[in-house]
């Protein structure tokens, strides 16, 4: 019996730090980055410098996770949804955890400096700032959090474009206003349904602020509105074709319509629902984009 | 009937987006509202303002790069290239020519 648990703490432990590191959002963070790096790319692609920027990319997300994580420990112990977290539940210490998520945070800012770039690596580490250092500390604050935790959210792309590139070109700002518009209407359906566990934890989010939901349908459908036109925004700019364009609108307008039903609806159903199209959106329009690009 | 469409869904929803700012700046009652009632009012104008402004960045972004491309083939009096700088290759040879 010792001997297995003392086998198994190891084992734990492991978990414990992936878990900081939040693996999802870490995946979700690499592919938007090689999709980036993908449409970024002139012609054949440089396979070594893609997985060093995935890499260090998935580095520096998993050090803001970590570092997010240490900020927001007593919020966490008193939301249902991320109680059982590490460092809440009293399975990691705050010192064990702030460590890893600097140590993360430094070798995978100079990883992509050296490996990649330095404007990738400063595009980085100015998204973990972003996320770490104006984010986290706004969420106690305002519902206006969700807006400027958008920005760092809509940042890997911009990474990937360029690692490829080593430049910030206008393509990859519209990258950006492709994911900083889809997170919105997405992270409002989430708010809508976690609004009681978001009060409990002390988070002032729109759906808190705002109990009979006026508010938040309404930048649901606005947020919608703007991602229809700006996701078309690559086929003008040559960066993809027609089937691109018109499947991004269809995409678009399946998105606004599941976010007009949300906002008529203000219930559990429709925002879960806003949330499943939010989450098939996405990488339908990453790989139309990928699939449709045209090469130069 | 690419560029027809940005333009209708980008000026149709950026009107939309400028009536909702109007309409919570001017339209809506503001006399007699409680401290808070008021502070949700301003937070939900910059919820407004945020969409509204990038989407008029975007579209002026898209709008000066498809136009600078046709007007620097005019520029460089190469008749060859005014045809792909009209066309829906505009912004690649802009990009291209940046490069």
């Amino acid at each position: 019996m010792e001997r297995s648990v003392a086998l198994a703490t190891p084992v734990s432990r492991i978990a414990d730090y992936a878990e900081l590191t939040k693996p999802r959002i870490t995946l979700m963070v690499v592919l938007t980055t090689a999709a980036g790096y993908y449409l970024g790319a002139d012609g054949s692609l440089d396979l070594v410098v893609l997985l060093h920027a995935l890499l260090g990319t998935g580095v520096i997300a998993s050090a803001a996770s970590a570092l997010n994580q240490v900020l927001e420990r007593d919020s966490d112990a008193r939301m249902l949804r991320t109680r059982h977290r590490p460092l809440p539940a009293g399975r990691m210490e705050v010192p064990a955890a702030l460590g890893f998520g600097l140590v993360l945070m430094v070798l995978g800012t100079l990883y992509l400096a050296v490996a990649v770039n330095v404007l990738t690596a400063v595009v980085g580490f100015a998204t973990l700032a972003l996320y770490v250092g104006v984010y986290t500390p706004m969420k106690r604050r305002s519902s206006l959090c969700t807006i400027v935790g958008a920005v760092p959210g809509a940042l890997p792309p911009v990474m990937g474009w360029t690692a490829a590139t080593g430049a910030l070109s206008a393509e990859a700002w519209v990258l950006f206003g492709v994911l900083f518009f889809w997170q919105l209407p997405h992270f409002l359906a989430i708010a809508w349904n976690y609004r009681e566990d978001y009060a409990r934890g002390g988070q002032p989010m729109l759906s808190v602020e705002d109990p009979r939901g006026g508010s938040t349908a309404r930048q649901i459908v606005l947020y919608c509105m703007a991602l229809l036109p700006v996701s078309l925004a690559p086929s003008l700019l040559s960066l993809t074709g027609s089937l691109y364009f018109y499947g991004a609108l269809a995409l678009g307008i399946a998105y606004l319509a599941a976010g007009l039903h949300a906002a008529r609806e203000r219930s559990h159903a429709s925002a879960g629902l806003l949330l499943r199209v939010s989450v098939i959106y996405l990488p339908a329009l990453l790989g139309l984009m990928t699939f449709d690009k045209v090469v130069p | 009937m690419q560029a027809t469409l940005f333009w209708l869904t980008g000026g149709a929803f950026f009107a939309l987006q400028l009536g909702m700012l109007l309409y919570l700046l001017y339209a809506n009652p503001r006399d007699g509202l409680a401290a808070p009632e008021e502070r949700r009012r301003r937070v939900e104008i910059i919820w407004t303002l945020v969409p509204a402004s990038l989407l008029l960045a975007v579209i002026c972004m898209v709008s000066g790069l498809t136009g600078s491309a046709a007007t620097r083939s005019h520029a460089c009096g190469d008749p060859s290239r005014v045809v792909a700088l009209h066309g829906p290759d505009a912004a690649r040879v802009h990009r291209d020519a940046a490069r």
